[in-house]
């Protein structure tokens, strides 16, 4: 049996006074692949906000532990130096700083230690490389003026330097052409080592053709209702979340 | 090189107040009498001195300027004009007075210059104490002079050029104070051709308490010529104000080209009452660099007159507003013949009550045929306690032109710093690295150690240990 | 630096009673309307409060005015057709002093117009008051069409109450000299200004153009957009105000100007200034200036048109949003082909 990396217990999160996720509980085993799936509005991209601490999720009620230890209250840099990784739905742009130099200082953050010119170059050149990107980004500033796919190759660029040992991919699917994704998912199955656990949030199947998951989870009004392995995406596919909502 | 790899610089040097003898210094106060004083001691020409004295006449009728800082505080009769220091101009730092030369040290201008400066003037209270130049440009012909040598050396281009087609003394009061008063500063002239590849500096440093820096620089760069002059001026703070009102005037000839970069990190009880201008012939390029973090109030609106047909002004500026301090800066660009084309950038940070103020002027003559012109504003607000205003006037009178003008304020996201948090930074480093990312544009248009300067005194008022 | 309109400029005429104007759909349910008098202005002190584009000019108008309405909405009216006040200007009624206040009470709607047109030669000076109480959406639109020989000032000032709405309007076509200045008060949480507006100066027509947008309370909206184009040795100026004050917590403010210069002798002016007191805004302004482009004049030339023609068409391709949406069908026939037609083709 595998130890737990993530436990939620009983979550209730607000967003401006609206009460999203009503008693949430979830656990995620250190290697697993596990998949939320669930209709639009469902609390989904609240869940990945929530873990990795964004201050705008209010947390009324409920805790979550990582690695044992309770974060519910840890500041969201904090939850990064942990191993939490949250690749964003839809990434901020800062405009006069370049990729490079992000993800540089990023690394230096959360590894506490200066990672060398040397070994980041060929870091550098080696995920690049997986993810089918020019190096022209490297000098580019992050985010700034990107097509929706190259932000979330830059979300798994990040991903790949900082090691985290939680990767929450959010909607990565979203903005995507077949290929990219496949591009991505590739990259991020690759990277992904024993350790990792990756929570995936989609309401797509084709992520998950790429990166099997270990278990399935439906999250409807704010909590989740059903959990099993893959074959679950395939009913939902066919026959839909209402088939969840009845209870069939 | 990679920028953060470059030493870093220990900025309470600029706070370390010298305890130097003063040989000769004029009284408060502003007089014929201390006109003439300053131009016995300095032993000018006949000629230089009835131009101060005109200069004086004029300065007493104008009034002050009623727009702007609010100057009500300013007592310029309390300021000292003229205060020499006992050094005599050097050509060589271990001729420098110790104490002086140690106050350099900590600046790191004789390091800067051995490692890559063509050639560094530098100015102390009203004396340019060190006026070095490399060799090999004095060969091609290239003139780097302090600017009281220049008038006794080269009296036939000094008295053509200086204040007399370009900043006036008539222009406005402190023009004609600084035309009145004026010590020390700088002349370059770059011959035809000769593109000198690594800056020149000036540092001017104010010591003395209560007293002005009026250094006047007139740079001349002949046809096809090219350089770089970078200007750096400190004070440590005393509690009564200083004044700063130095005056710069370009040429720029038929396709030559200035690169005026200015850090400037006066003390913040220093009024800083500038005047910047250049003329530019045709094809030639005038590109202004500037960084103002220091200073109580101040008003510099360095101007580019587009005389020749092709010729092009850039503008790339930060301005960075902190407690107690009003900034008031922009830029001028008039356009006065076919093709002309200015292009601004500037940006302003404002923080902890300070007030930054971009007030411009865009001006289309007639004969501006397919001018362009674009003008970018942007505004940072740190909170809400400061001010960010902008006050540009666009005037064309031309109808084959193009011409933009975009400005806006705003402050950091929630969302930026989450986003940046969720990569390990902590609050403070997230807002850094924005505001690191909002002035990128003029830290690239930088020298790598004036760019990391910059850097660093930008952190530093973040932090607030300015001040 | 530039001064505005200089009053020595302008002949100032004699007093002179006003007697030419008509009320379409004045009387309508919801709605008041009756002549200006001190008595009503008594009551309205409130209102007493910078305006206008030169102290002697609004002082004119507040001892001097020859005609007005004051015009008053009842709560929760929702007045259906709008209200047009023509002020048709002629040889005998020549000079026009309007003095006009709207009161639009809580959560009600009206759209009024005010058409300044026709005479040849002559003299309009005028103030516009509008208070707009909470909930209430005032649409205003003002046509400026007056005779080629005209003088033209107009000093508008704006209260925005508590989640009201204005949208305004300015249409500049007429007069030798025209001025405006619009001062907006968003005094209230929520107050929406927009303002959609048009010039076109041709020959030796001048222009002063003001908005001035003061964000006094949170949630404050305002967006002004001018456009306009000039030809021939006319001449524009457009100040463009944004002051968000302490305490407009996340106001939004925008302005934007675009002339398009159709001639050499033309002169465009615009001071479009932001000052911000507040961190938690979007404010933004822009100003652009330029010829039509040449691209597009080539594509509608392929399809035939003269290059008159063609400029004609591109200048309404900008007047004609602002145009539409005056509410009065035959005004808007007379501008999109009388006005603007005859101004562009000579």
């Amino acid at each position: 049996m595998r130890e737990t990396l993530l436990e939620i217990r009983d979550l209730h999160v607000e967003v401006e006074d609206k009460h999203i996720l009503k008693g949430l509980d979830l656990t995620i085993k250190r290697g697993e692949v596990h998949a939320i799936m669930g209709p639009n509005g469902s609390g989904k991209s609240t869940l990945c906000h929530s873990i990795m601490g964004n201050p705008r999720y209010k947390v009324t009620g409920g805790e979550i532990f990582f690695e044992g230890k309770d974060i519910t209250n840890l500041k969201v840099n904090e939850r990064a130096k942990k191993g939490i990784f949250l690749s964003f739905q839809s990434p901020e742009e800062i405009p006069g700083i370049t990729v490079d130099n992000f993800i540089r200082t990023s690394v230096n953050i959360v590894t506490g230690q200066n990672m060398s010119m040397l070994q980041f170059a060929k870091e550098m050149k080696n995920t690049l490389e997986l993810l089918d990107m020019d190096s022209e980004y490297r000098t580019r500033y992050l985010n700034v003026g990107f097509s929706g796919g190259e932000k979330k190759k830059t979300e798994i660029l990040q991903m790949a330097f900082l090691k985290p040992k939680l990767i929450m991919l959010d909607e990565i699917d979203s903005g995507l052409d077949i290929d990219a994704l496949k591009v991505v998912a590739e990259a991020v199955k690759k990277l992904k080592t024993e350790d990792m656990s990756i929570l995936i949030v989609t309401h797509y199947n084709r992520i998950l053709d790429y990166l099997e998951p270990d278990v399935i989870s439906v999250l409807m009004d704010g909590r989740i209702v059903k959990s099993g392995d893959k074959d679950l995406a395939k009913i939902l596919e066919e026959k839909g979340y209402d088939f969840v909502r009845n209870g069939v | 090189m990679k920028k953060d790899e470059i030493r870093e610089i220990d900025f309470s040097i600029y706070d370390i107040r010298d305890d130097v003898k003063y040989e000769f210094q004029t009284g408060k106060g502003l007089s014929k009498e201390v006109v003439l004083e300053i131009s016995e001691q300095k032993n000018e020409p006949s000629w230089m001195r009835e131009f101060r004295l005109e200069a004086l006449a004029i300065y007493q009728k104008m009034p002050m300027p009623t727009w702007g800082v609010d100057l009500s505080e300013l007592d310029i009769d309390s300021i000292i004009a003229y205060i020499r220091p006992s050094a005599k101009m050097q050509r060589s730092w271990e001729e420098v007075p110790e104490e002086i030369r140690r106050t350099f040290e900590r600046l790191g201008i004789p390091e800067a210059e051995r490692k890559g400066l063509a050639g560094v003037g530098a100015q102390y209270d009203s004396e340019v104490i060190y006026h070095n130049i490399k060799e090999s440009l004095t060969k091609q012909g290239v003139i780097f002079e302090d600017m009281d040598t220049a008038v006794k050396k080269y009296p036939d281009i000094i008295k053509e050029y200086f204040m007399t087609k370009n900043v006036l003394p008539t222009d406005h009061k402190f023009a004609a104070l600084h035309a009145a008063i004026w010590s020390g500063g700088t002349f370059v002239y770059v011959p035809q051709g000769v593109k000198v590849e690594v800056p020149l500096q000036a540092y001017f440093r104010m010591n003395a308490p209560g007293s002005g820096q009026f250094e006047h620089t007139l740079i001349i760069a002949d046809k096809g010529s090219e350089v770089h002059f970078i200007e750096g001026c400190s004070a440590p703070q005393y509690s009564v104000s200083n004044l700063h009102a130095g005056c710069v005037e370009l040429f720029i000839n038929e396709g030559a080209r200035i690169i005026y970069s200015t850090i400037e990190n006066w003390s913040k009880n220093t009024y800083n009452l500038n005047t910047k201008r250049a003329i530019v012939e045709k094809d030639g390029i005038i590109e202004w660099i500037s960084g103002s973090f220091g200073s109580k109030k101040t008003m510099l609106y360095p101007a580019s007159i587009l005389k020749g047909e092709g010729a092009k002004a850039e503008y790339t500026s930060v301005t960075f507003a902190a407690k107690g301090q009003h900034l008031d800066t922009g830029s001028k660009m008039i356009h006065l013949a076919p093709n002309t084309s200015s292009k601004v950038l500037a940006k302003s940070i404002s923080k902890d009550g300070g007030i930054s103020s971009y007030r411009g002027l865009l001006k289309i003559g007639t004969n501006a045929e397919g001018a362009k012109a674009s003008v970018q504003c942007e505004g940072l607000m740190l909170d809400d306690i400061s001010r960010s205003d902008t006050m540009p006037v666009i005037d064309i009178e031309n109808d084959n032109v193009d011409i933009g003008h975009e400005a806006k304020v705003g402050r950091i996201s929630e969302e930026q710093i989450f986003y940046l948090m969720s990569r390990g930074l902590s609050e403070d480093d997230a807002r850094a690295m924005i505001v690191r990312g909002f002035v990128e544009p003029i830290a690239k248009a930088l020298p790598l150690e004036y760019a990391v300067e910059m850097n660093r005194l930008i952190k530093l008022e973040l932090e607030g240990a300015i001040g | 630096m530039l001064k505005r309109i200089a009053l020595e400029e302008i002949e100032k005429p004699s007093y002179k009673e006003y007697n030419s104007v008509i009320i379409k759909d004045a009387t309508q349910e919801g709605i008041t309307i009756e002549k200006v008098k001190q008595s009503i202005l008594n009551n309205f002190s409130s209102l007493n409060r910078p305006v206008g584009i030169e102290k002697e000019l609004v002082k004119e108008v507040e001892g001097f005015f020859n005609t007005g309405f004051y015009i008053k909405t009842s709560q929760n009216s929702d007045i259906k057709k709008p209200i047009i006040l023509d002020y048709m200007a002629n040889e005998q009624n020549d000079t026009l002093i309007d003095y006009n206040i709207i009161e639009a009470e809580a959560n009600s709607k009206v759209t009024i117009v005010f058409d300044y047109n026709s005479g040849v030669k002559g003299f309009h000076n005028g103030i516009t008051k509008l208070i707009a109480k909470e909930g209430s959406t005032v649409n205003v639109v003002k046509i400026q069409r007056l005779g080629d020989e005209f003088n033209d000032f107009d000093s508008c000032l704006v209260v925005v109450g508590k989640n009201a709405t204005i949208n305004w309007s300015n249409v500049v076509i007429g007069s030798k000299i025209s001025a405006f200045d619009v001062a907006v008060y968003l005094e209230q949480g929520g107050g929406t200004f927009t303002s959609k507006s048009i010039f076109l100066g041709v020959d030796s027509q001048k222009y002063d153009m003001a908005y001035k947008v003061y964000h006094q309370a949170p949630k404050t909206t305002s967006s002004v957009d001018l456009k306009g184009a000039l030809k021939g040795s006319a001449k524009a100026t457009f100040i463009g105000n944004i002051d968000i004050k302490k305490g407009a917590k996340k106001a939004k403010a925008e302005e934007n100007e675009t002339v398009l210069l159709l001639d050499k002798t033309v002169r465009s002016i615009a001071i479009p200034a932001l000052y911000c007191a507040e961190d938690d805004v979007q404010a933004n302004h822009s100003a652009s200036a330029g010829q039509i482009d040449e691209d597009k004049l080539y594509y509608v030339m392929s399809r035939g048109f003269s290059l008159e023609e063609a400029r004609l068409l591109m200048v309404q391709a900008i007047l004609n949003p602002v145009i539409d949406l005056i509410p009065y069908d035959p005004v808007r026939e007379i501008i999109i082909k009388g006005h603007i037609g005859r101004r562009i083709i000579k």
